[in-house]
């Protein structure tokens, strides 16, 4: 009952402060946890090391195709938000920019996606001109 | 709630912070060497060799690295875990069931490395 109640105020707290700050609270929590379940498949691909180099090269070609490469695309734009929030936190929590929140939340959002844009273009010509374009 | 308790709390929140910054510094790093400087496939050779040119600097890199963002990603979970009020008994167990799968993972990240050093 105890944890129902947390789950409803949770969800109830979401919508009665739907801006900015929330959003970031929300983003930020969905890539911390999708970033903790992609370090254990990085570990699992890289830990194949201690096999070997056999295993450790068989490991690595599974996830250097086409596929893999685009979504990285997505891992990148995930780890990136997290990092430039996070420094909004910090930037927030340690200097005196509190009440500069909003305006530091859309300098980063602002950043991520001119950053993301040139990561995505740097990625597709990669993979386009790789595969001579085609993509399976 | 105890005092201890509030300590250990206060502890983790800081260290939380201090892992973000050098995540910054060494995920950034890790990112921008793997996939924006790097061309080709990776191999168990390849790396060895990009290794190889500056073995220090790269131990020093990921034995840095690896615990910081082993303890980053599980206080984390920590703190999403706690979020949702769960009882005592139930912390306890999650906290050591964490607590095993960083030590874990620091110890096969690091071997990893080691083997990828060529030892």
């Amino acid at each position: 009952m105890r944890k129902k109640n947390q789950l409803v105020k949770l969800y109830d707290e979401f919508f009665a402060n739907f801006n900015t700050g929330m959003i970031a609270w929300l983003l930020h929590r969905i890539t911390g946890v999708l970033l903790v379940l992609y370090f254990f498949m990085h570990a699992f691909v890289i830990g194949s090391a201690v096999r070997g180099g056999v295993s450790f090269d068989a490991a690595l070609a599974k996830v250097q195709t086409p596929f893999f490469h685009i979504l990285e695309i997505g891992l990148i734009g995930v780890i990136f938000f997290h990092l430039l929030n996070g420094l909004r936190l910090l930037i927030i929590d340690l200097t005196g920019l509190s009440k500069a929140h909003k305006v530091l939340f859309w300098f980063f959002t602002i950043a991520l996606l001119v950053f993301m844009g040139y990561t995505a273009t740097m990625i597709l010509t990669d993979v386009l001109s790789a595969t001579g374009g085609h993509i399976k | 709630m105890s005092a201890h308790i509030k300590t250990r709390g206060v502890f983790s929140w800081f260290l939380q912070r201090v892992t973000a910054l050098l995540l910054v510094y060494f995920l950034g790093t890790h990112i921008v060497i793997l996939h924006f400087i790097k061309k080709g496939t990776i191999t168990f050779a390849s790396v060895g060799e990009k290794f190889a040119a500056n073995p220090i600097f790269y131990k020093v890199f990921y034995f840095v690295f690896i615990p910081s963002l082993v303890f980053h990603a599980l206080n984390g979970a920590w703190s999403v875990f706690v979020d949702y009020n769960p009882s005592p008994a139930v912390r306890k167990i999650v906290g050591l069931i964490l607590w095993l799968i960083g030590i874990t993972f620091t110890a096969l990240g690091l071997t990893a490395i080691s083997f990828l050093l060529g030892r």
